[in-house]
């Protein structure tokens, strides 16, 4: 029996004036996968993110959540569906203690201010119970985004969609990051990874879509990715 | 509510605040008790005020028609129905909050300098309606025979009596806007302040929690604003103008934004200032109007954002945290870019 899709996007297109980001594409995320989005710079792969969690409204079809069409919602509408995500551009809340970002997202949900063991587990997740006291925007830049991953992670979703996790991450960082993300897809969360990382994209995904000036050009194994022509002649080139 | 969201360290300030007021009528003489008064009555607005520029980082440039419009309903009830303040306070403080949630939904769903030309727009929209809407308001001339707020009368100085009730709401005022800043609606109103994509994407309505604060922010104003029109008896369009906005956002913004103490410190500061300059500058510079206030106020503005950013309220915390602090290490660079 298929895995479950948690989340869809059926013929989307986003066009931003005379541009073409994002041309006719679906893409499905199925439960309890690691879906790798890759492609080079312009690809539209965080368009594609920003459609996914209705940051940006595609200019044709459609964009479901477990079925149920998402166009027209707002971002925390899907956040409460069970959809969050990253960025590559942080997004934290600055001048909130690494605690208390954590907190937001625990409370947001519903979850008291009593949950302090929810927090405290949030943050020695991700190695930064350490942090906890410390604003947000104080951190170095590896530590701001796994503050960010935490968050992310306290909303328990059931989709996470991550827009280059591993960027500005130490090589140790990068090794946490992959044990975290196949932690997370063994608790049953499905994630879409946008990752410049090839290594570490190709190293944890279950699925790779390749994206090439808007257009979806691939979905493959992880392991076909490097042989498959399309993919050399668009993204990774010929030595 | 507050119990056990309100620091220790600002219910120590607060009953500080309380004590000095208290004992204020016996040291001061009825100038200076009528200027704390305003300085009172301004700093309830700013406070408010902090709340949704400060911590919403939202902008308004027409604040002083939620006050007008507090002072207004507060004044026009009880004088024309006859009701008591007491009543006519909450009545008008209630339609204040209603209006500014009807005015902030569409509002609030612009930003940065759009918000601000909209809050403007309603602002002068408000002046002119206070001007033109004659048999309702009387017009430019305004209308008197406002009742004065009933509460027993402790000293035979008028100003003394008004002192501690107008301070009585505004430390009211302030512990609940501490309390709510260091609840969990606080930690949401701060997040969404600092991101309001990612607020989005915890699954915060930012637009409805911007319009709560919206409304909120109104609420102390129109408080103030009722305040004002029980004290001073005589209403007229001229001191809800946009100039009186843009002091309101002085205080905040020389107290502190993203402070509540930063309201009450901007208020105090800028009218005891104001009148300051009033005593002072005649006889420097003859014929001088007001409007030179203004100048002076710029250069407080530009000194403090530039040398105090976060505004003078929080000199005191700095204080309190230099003299508790203990000699740190410096941190190599390198271990910070190791950490990294």
């Amino acid at each position: 029996m298929p895995a479950e899709t948690l989340l869809e996007t059926r013929g989307v297109w986003r066009e931003f004036g005379g541009v073409v980001a994002l041309r006719d594409v679906d893409v499905a995320l199925r439960a309890g996968e690691i879906l790798a989005l890759i492609g080079p710079n312009g690809a539209g792969k965080t368009t594609l993110l920003n459609v996914f969690s209705c940051v940006l409204a595609p200019t044709r079809g459609g964009v479901y959540v477990r079925g149920v069409r998402m166009n027209g919602r707002s971002p925390h509408a899907v956040a409460r569906a069970g959809v969050t995500r990253t960025f590559q551009n942080l997004q934290l809340f600055g001048s909130l203690t690494v605690e208390e970002n954590v907190r937001v997202a625990l409370e947001a949900r519903g979850r008291g201010a009593a949950d302090r063991s929810g927090v405290e587990r949030c943050l020695a997740r991700l190695g930064i119970a350490d942090r906890a006291a410390d604003r947000a925007d104080e951190l170095p830049f590896g530590q701001r985004r796994l503050v960010e991953l935490a968050r992310a992670l306290a909303l328990e979703p059931t989709a996470l969609l991550l827009d280059e996790p591993a960027a500005g991450l130490s090589l140790l960082e990068r090794v946490a990051l992959r044990h975290l993300l196949l932690r997370v897809r063994s608790d049953g969360v499905a994630v879409l990874l946008v990752e410049h990382d090839l290594d570490l994209a190709l190293g944890v995904a279950d699925r790779v879509v390749v994206l090439d000036q808007g257009v979806k050009i691939a979905d493959l194994k992880p392991e076909e990715v490097r042989r498959d022509e399309r993919v050399v002649a668009a993204y990774l080139g010929t030595e | 509510m507050i119990r056990g969201v309100l620091p220790r360290r600002d219910a120590v300030a607060l009953a500080a605040v309380a004590a000095l007021i208290a004992v204020a009528p016996f040291a001061l003489s009825g100038y200076y008790l009528g200027v704390l008064v305003t300085a009172g009555l301004y700093g309830i607005a700013a406070v408010g005020l902090c709340l949704f520029v400060g911590y919403a980082k939202q902008i308004s440039l027409g604040h002083a028609a939620f006050y007008g419009l507090g002072a207004y309903a507060s004044g026009l009830l009880a004088t024309r129905l006859g009701l008591s303040p007491w009543l006519t306070l909450p009545v008008a403080v209630a339609l204040v909050v209603l209006a500014a949630a009807a005015v902030g939904y569409p509002v609030l769903r612009l930003e940065g300098n759009y918000l601000a030309m909209a809050t403007l727009a309603l602002g002068i929209m408000f002046s002119v309606v206070l001007r033109e809407w004659i048999p309702v308001t009387a017009g430019p001339s305004g209308f008197s025979g406002i009742p004065e707020l009933p509460f027993p009368r402790v000293f035979a100085k008028g100003e003394a009596n008004t002192l501690w009730l107008v301070w009585a709401f505004v430390i009211a005022l302030a512990a609940l806007a501490l309390a709510f800043v260091n609840s969990r609606w606080g930690r949401a109103l701060r997040a969404i302040g600092d991101s309001e994509l990612a607020a989005e994407l915890v699954g915060l309505d930012t637009a409805r929690w911007k319009v709560g604060i919206f409304a909120l922010s109104a609420g102390y104003a129109a408080v103030a604003g009722a305040l004002y029109a029980h004290y001073v008896t005589f209403l007229s369009p001229e001191p809800f103008g946009f100039m009186f906005s843009l002091e309101l956002l002085v205080m905040a913004v020389v107290g502190g934004l993203a402070s509540v103490w930063g309201g009450i410190t901007g208020a105090v500061v800028i009218v005891a200032l104001t009148e300051l300059l009033r005593r002072a500058l005649p006889p420097w510079l003859p014929g001088s109007s007001g409007e030179l206030e203004l100048v002076v106020f710029g250069v407080i503005l530009i000194v403090v954002l530039l040398l105090r950013p976060s505004g003078l309220a929080s000199l005191g915390a700095w204080v309190i945290e230099r003299r508790g602090r203990e000699p740190i290490a410096v941190e190599a660079p390198e271990a910070g870019a190791r950490a990294g």
